[in-house]
């Protein structure tokens, strides 16, 4: 008896506390909305199985919980922690993006920078909220509605803040599309939202191929904090247009990202142990990312219709909002704003531009408040 | 038909040695369709419900098993054999680029074919001009 | 410590100023440069023909004589560059109905569209067994390229 006493006081029954029990229906949650809502189920199904695998209460010193050294959780979280899996991403991205609207109406760019005052309003907000600066800029980052982003630069500034940047991050990027129609009706006329949009101009293999070495060059010289992120971008997108080296690209795309998602979701997931995650900073955490999507979308709508008082063919101003780089979820929420006024009008391709910048800036971004904090 | 007067169309030579009478009969089974490139008019494998005479435009006839020919004469008949039997597509067809077709309604055309043996022996002869032409011009093996 | 304060306090303002001013300037000098990298790739492409114009110009014999045939010239040969590097990769003889998929596949723009003006500008030739090749003849002529 005493055995099966001592034995039952190790299980997670008896180790278990209500916060365990909170995250662990979050847990439940995310994977109720990735596989019956398919909201980014590829990220929320693994982060939700991770929240479980952490929330498990265990006996410290076994060496099971993610944040002891010798666990295997452990090992795998190095590759967060150290800031390897987001350029893996990101190699994966690189191999699967198309640039071509970008390349055939490159002031669509200019959305994609304009969406990442999100980052610094949302910077400033932290800091008055009390926030440390590193914290501050790692809330911030979740602006750029960024996943791999934002947990790079937590890794390297707040490391312990990664759960829940992470997790906040991509709730919002799963939830772009309830988040952003109403600022983008908010912000826009009917009128704005009918503009049509131009034939983009045919773009050239060449031109492709020569982009991706162009930009890591230049962005990497301006802002060289953001090589990790965006070196592997590009070379990835390199690989993809390059067409001799489509092996390259079809693994990048394919087995690479695919395996790196799989570890980043449950170490992630893993990593919101209850007595870490539910927190004060955690609460304040989650609103401020709320409120920097909020910002970075209207600033990008905002900035559209800024653009429109000087170009000679207006743009439609909704663009503005794929800015924010959930990609392609925000261009996706654009086309279906634009498509509910006038269901003739194709913005899909057109959102794609500003949307692709946005990776581009919000890597920028966060190469920036690195440097910043360093 | 729209948008192309009988008149036009009968000086195709598919039809050109249709009788008046039987020239009456094979109008009402054409219509004119506007294709883009990319865009599959016929499916190997699928039931033959019309076949194309080619007005204007860039076609690849393709076997599932990748041997092709391509096409661009005015004139050029595309699914042929579903004006003589019911059975499956043989290939497939392919718009290289836009352009316009006569579809010719199969079924209908297969009844009145078969009330009128003549009719076949006109067409068949022009079709099978239209294939060896299509052969003596460098084509390769999958022309139906 | 909260509020302006700790704006203040940690330069808050001046990093955010300078951060969004850093984003905005990579942004719009790589599209101020990608803007102008197809005119630049057309006018290498065209090098020869830019200096003949030139040439002409400088003489006084008119100007412009390039203009009208430059689009023509650069619509066909950067896709005829393409498919002769994906031809390359795949090898001869090909299925035309494969070329067209794996050029789709690699992102190539107007793919119906483009073979059929290989096909007719004798780039892409058939074979006698419904396979194709590509006329390097025609396109060491075409490309200014001598023959090996």
């Amino acid at each position: 008896m005493e055995m099966f006493l001592d034995f039952f006081a190790n299980t997670g029954f008896a180790l278990v506390d209500y916060r365990n029990l909170i995250m662990i229906a979050i847990g439940v949650i995310f994977i109720y909305l990735g596989i019956a809502k398919h909201y980014e189920p590829l990220l929320l199904v693994p982060i939700g199985f991770g929240i479980l695998l952490g929330n498990i209460p265990v006996f410290k010193g076994l060496g099971l919980s993610i944040y002891e050294s010798n666990s295997v959780l452990n090992y795998l979280y190095f590759g967060v922690t150290s800031g390897v899996y987001p350029p893996l991403i990101f190699l994966g991205i690189g191999a699967m993006t198309d640039f071509s609207t970008l390349l055939a109406r490159p002031v669509l760019m200019l959305l994609g920078a304009a969406a990442q005052a999100g980052i610094f309003l949302t910077f400033l907000g932290a800091l008055a909220l009390g926030f440390a600066p590193n914290e501050a800029a790692s809330i911030g980052i979740i602006g750029g509605a960024d996943g791999p982003t934002a947990i790079f630069l937590t890794a390297k500034l707040a490391p312990e803040l990664i759960g829940p940047i992470a997790v906040a991050a991509y709730s919002y990027m799963a939830l772009v599309p309830v988040i952003q129609p109403p600022i983008m009706k908010l912000l826009t006329t009917r009128k704005e939202r009918l503009i049509r949009m131009e034939e983009p101009r045919l773009v050239f293999k060449r031109e492709k191929i020569i982009f991706p070495i162009v930009a890591v060059l230049l962005c990497c010289f301006i802002a060289p904090a953001a090589l990790p992120l965006l070196g592997l971008l590009f070379f990835g997108n390199l690989l993809k247009e390059a067409i001799v080296t489509e092996r390259l690209a079809q693994a990048a795309r394919s087995a690479v990202i695919d395996t790196v998602t799989i570890l980043l979701g449950v170490t992630v997931g893993a990593s919101t142990q209850a007595d870490v995650f539910l927190t004060g900073k955690s609460i304040g955490i989650f609103v401020l990312g709320a409120l920097s999507f909020g910002v970075a979308t209207a600033a990008g709508l905002l900035f559209a219709k800024l653009l429109n008082l000087f170009l000679k063919t207006r743009i439609n101003p909704l663009l503005g909002a794929a800015g924010v780089s959930a990609v392609p979820d925000s261009a996706r929420v654009v086309h279906m704003v634009g498509q509910a006024e006038d269901p003739g009008n194709y913005l899909l391709m057109h959102a794609m531009a500003p949307n692709v910048s946005g990776v581009i800036g919000s890597a920028v971004g966060a190469g920036i408040l690195w440097s910043f904090m360093v | 038909m729209e948008d192309m007067d009988g008149q036009a169309a009968g000086q195709l030579k598919v039809f050109a040695d249709l009788l008046p009478e039987q020239w009456e009969l094979v109008v009402p089974l054409l219509t004119r369709i506007r294709v883009i490139e990319g865009e599959m008019l016929i499916r190997q494998g699928n039931r033959p419900d019309c076949l194309f005479v080619v007005l204007k435009g860039h076609f690849m006839i393709h076997r599932n098993e990748g041997r092709c020919i391509t096409v661009n004469k005015k004139g050029s008949v595309l699914g042929w054999f579903s004006a003589f039997s019911p059975d499956r597509y043989t290939a497939n067809v392919t718009a290289l680029t836009d352009g316009w077709v006569l579809s010719v309604d199969a079924g209908t055309l297969r009844d009145q074919i078969a009330a009128d043996p003549r009719l076949e022996e006109t067409l068949l002869k022009r079709i099978r001009e239209n294939i060896s032409e299509r052969h003596s011009m460098g084509a390769g093996g999958a022309a139906k | 410590m909260t509020g302006l304060e700790a704006i203040q306090h940690y330069n808050g303002f001046a990093m955010a100023g300078v951060g969004i001013t850093i984003v905005f300037t990579a942004l719009v000098a790589l599209s101020l440069i990608i803007s102008q990298l197809h005119k630049v790739l057309l006018a290498w492409e065209n090098r020869a023909a830019w200096a003949d114009a030139m040439r002409r110009w400088k003489r006084g014999n008119g100007r412009g004589t390039t203009e009208k045939e430059l689009p023509d010239i650069e619509a066909i040969r950067e896709p005829a560059r393409q498919f002769h590097l994906l031809i390359e990769f795949t090898g001869e003889p090909f299925s035309l109905p494969v070329l067209i998929k794996r050029a789709e596949s690699r992102g190539l723009a107007r793919v119906h569209f483009t073979v059929s003006r290989l096909i007719e500008c004798h780039l892409i030739v058939p074979d006698e067994d419904g396979y194709f090749r590509w006329n390097h003849e025609v396109y060491n002529r075409f490309s200014g390229r001598r023959k090996k």
